[in-house]
């Protein structure tokens, strides 16, 4: 698809690039012209197809372990040059009943979804104060506004970044760097097969029974979710700092 | 995605409000990016069509609105724009004078809504766009547009329940008075071109803090 280059020269880290989301949000910004490092935990096959497909770089590292962090910003610096956009996307999930979560999950959750975010928000803000600006889009969820059963950690995590985009947002907006923060909903992702093994049905199965819920009658993709962070990336930014965007075909949660 | 843009005859837009500051920049944006655009406000504005009429007057939009699309097909996106700012402070109103805000802010919305609907519908695309505004937290005298103006974010989240399964996203911007224009039109295209898994959705644009 051809894209306008509204990000053309501009470079983008992307976390949690390997698959789903994070992958179509890189392959998008790419598309804008914007030179893009997929970060991933580990130095899976798929982040190396993914720097492949971006025509960019990997960056290994894992976002809850703040020296790793630094140092991969210091390494996207130095080979693409100093971060215009961060896109927070790394996430982790497990679904367990609140009372049979070892803590240890718990603070996992904590550890990658918020802290792991502040990292690598904290990593990338003086470059971009250098640059006289910057935009930082924060992936948070459907999840994360109204909470779901079985996922009290991952949405305590996912809500904590509403109010850490709104707050930074205002704090940075006289630097010229914008937060916003994107709420997907169901989304066609591999995550569909997790849930699929865990209900013991099939993912078409999956994708229905979520669409059923949907009032657009269908579940997102991750190259919509891509084609809203192009957006914040680009002009939508000084628009939505501070501000959420829900994308999810109309289940809209309020947060009161 | 965008199929409409694959095809040579241009997109169409109606805008209500269109003489109006914000209006007037959704017409000029959408204009430069292809769209014939119609506008509708009692005020001759800069559309490519400008109609003069009232949104209160239910019979007169469907008849704007069948004109427009008569000329140049499928509508594809709806902006309400159309907005009355009156302040008083609560009691000293005058009833008529509320009713008229009643009537412009969702009246006129709910109008312009049900004239381009069951094109949209048939065609199974569509994008409505109603601006509503942000007064929060109000201060003396604002009360009146709060009223009036917020019925629009139970009117859309409504409306784009009902509709979305047919291929029309409905969603409303939030926007304070002193919101940059621009930013709204921008967003307004967002929404039309990619914005299209957002639906019943209300939008809150800028910062609580600079107003």
């Amino acid at each position: 698809m051809d894209h306008a280059q509204r990000l053309k020269d501009k470079v983008a880290l992307v976390t949690g690039a390997g698959q789903g989301i994070g992958r179509a949000i890189a392959v998008r910004l790419a598309q804008e012209g914007a030179r893009v490092a997929v970060n991933g935990r580990t130095a899976h096959p798929k982040i190396q197809a993914a720097a492949r497909e971006t025509g960019g770089i990997s960056v290994v590292a894992d976002i809850a372990d703040g020296v790793q962090v630094e140092r991969m910003v210091a390494a996207v610096a130095k080979q693409l040059g100093t971060i215009d956009i961060l896109v927070a996307n790394a996430a982790y999930m497990t679904m367990m009943p609140f009372l049979e979560q070892d803590p240890a999950d718990w603070w996992k959750h904590l550890n990658v979804n918020l802290t792991g975010h502040l990292a690598c928000i904290h990593a990338v803000v003086p470059g971009m104060r250098r640059l006289g600006g910057g935009n930082i889009i924060i992936i948070g969820s459907i999840f994360g506004i109204e909470g779901w059963k079985n996922a009290s950690a991952y949405s305590a995590s996912k809500s904590g970044l509403t109010a850490l985009g709104a707050s930074l947002a205002e704090e940075l907006r006289p630097e010229n760097i914008h937060v916003s923060i994107v709420h997907p909903g169901v989304v066609d992702t591999p995550q569909l097969q997790v849930d699929a093994k865990d209900l013991n049905i099939t993912v078409e199965e999956v994708k229905a029974m979520y669409a059923r819920d949907i009032p657009m009658g269908r579940i997102g993709t991750p190259q919509e979710v891509a084609a809203t962070v192009a957006f914040l990336a680009a002009e939508g930014g000084p628009i939505f700092s501070g501000r959420s965007l829900q994308i999810n075909g109309g289940q809209n949660r309020c947060s009161g | 995605m965008d199929s409409d843009k694959d095809s040579s005859r241009p997109r169409v837009a109606v805008v209500t409000g269109a003489a109006g500051k914000i209006g007037r920049a959704v017409v000029k944006r959408l204009g430069s990016a292809g769209w014939k655009v119609a506008g509708i406000d009692r005020k001759a504005d800069n559309a490519d069509l400008s109609i003069q009429a009232d949104v209160a007057d239910r019979a007169a939009v469907l008849d704007a609105v069948a004109a427009v699309a008569e000329r140049w097909g499928i509508i594809e996106l709806l902006v309400t724009a159309a907005a009355d700012y009156r302040q008083a402070r609560i009691g000293e109103m005058s009833l008529p004078s509320w009713q008229r805000m009643l009537d412009i802010w969702l009246g006129g919305t709910a109008n312009a809504c049900a004239a381009v609907l069951p094109g949209m519908v048939e065609a199974g695309h569509g994008c409505i766009v109603v601006l509503a505004a942000d007064v929060r937290p109000g201060s003396q005298g604002q009360t009146y547009i709060a009223a009036a103006s917020g019925t629009l974010a139970a009117f859309v989240k409504s409306l784009g329940s009902e509709v979305a399964a047919d291929g029309v996203c409905v969603n409303c911007l939030a926007v304070r008075p002193s919101i940059n224009p621009d930013w709204v039109a921008e967003t307004i295209c967002f929404l039309a071109d990619e914005g299209r898994y957002c639906a019943g959705q209300v939008m809150l644009l800028g910062s609580d803090f600079q107003r």
